[in-house]
């Protein structure tokens, strides 16, 4: 049940009920008690539209950056609702996926047409990943 | 019978690990479309659609790209140098039997500017 809730929540949080500059945070979850948490996520980026390349700019195709955050939640004991120990870190943020944009790209003068997706990765509940992954194209 | 309790007994052991126990699911945070005033569009610029789906089995894996970016991709599939502009995005799930068996889309329409 939870792992039907994980889909629909995702996607329900995902609508954009406000503009894209607006504060909107994306933060790790772990549940249970957080021993450690030292991690950077996403809040908000006012997105560049398609039209925003400046004038002469030379298009250099698709580009993609990702940064996350790590998560470990163990349960103490095999029971429906154990105490977890969680810990978490990384940094997941939008600054890092540009900056991983243009670490892979030197000499990108900016982007466009950005779309912004949010990759959840879980294993046994345990093990936890989340993504912020910039797809956009890029001009020089 | 001990066949049954033993996947019963896996199973309850599964959601006692958080109720997953595995999942890989990509889910769309935010596009800045363009408008027709952003891109050099023209009355007969075609319309293309695109989608993206994640799905979920049992209650425990859920896997899949329900993102924009493969939304999009998917829409730009017959005009990959083009631009969309104009864009709807709706969302469809499709939910079997008390959610054992979910689909979620991320439905993309919009027309495909040339730049």
């Amino acid at each position: 049940m939870i792992a039907l809730w994980l889909a629909l929540a995702l996607q329900a949080s995902a609508q954009t009920d406000g503009a894209t500059w607006e504060a909107k945070p994306g933060m790790l979850r772990l549940g249970g008690m957080v021993l450690f948490f030292g991690g950077e996520g996403p809040l908000s980026y006012q997105l560049p539209a398609a039209g925003s390349a400046p004038a002469g700019a030379k298009p250099v195709g698709e580009v993609f950056g990702s940064s996350c955050q790590y998560g470990l939640s163990v349960p103490l004991a095999l029971a429906p609702r154990a105490t977890r120990l969680a810990a978490g870190r990384g940094l997941g943020g939008y600054e890092k996926a540009i900056a991983d944009i243009h670490s892979k790209h030197p000499g990108l003068k900016g982007v466009y047409d950005v779309k912004v997706d949010t990759r959840h990765l879980s294993v046994l509940g345990i093990y936890r990943k989340q993504c912020v992954e910039v797809t956009a194209r890029g001009f020089q | 019978m001990e066949t049954m309790r033993s996947i019963f007994l896996c199973l309850l052991a599964a959601s006692s690990l958080g109720g997953c126990l595995y999942a890989n699911v990509r889910a769309p945070r935010a596009y800045r479309s363009a408008t027709p005033a952003d891109v050099k569009s023209d009355p007969s610029d075609p319309l293309v659609a695109g989608e993206s789906c994640s799905r979920v089995v049992l209650y425990l894996v859920a896997w899949g790209d329900a993102g924009y970016a493969a939304a999009t991709k998917a829409a730009l599939a017959s005009a990959p140098e083009g631009v969309l502009y104009d864009v709807r995005v709706d969302q469809k799930v499709n939910s079997y039997v008390l959610g054992l068996y979910a689909k979620t889309c991320t439905i993309v329409s919009a027309r495909v500017a040339k730049r």
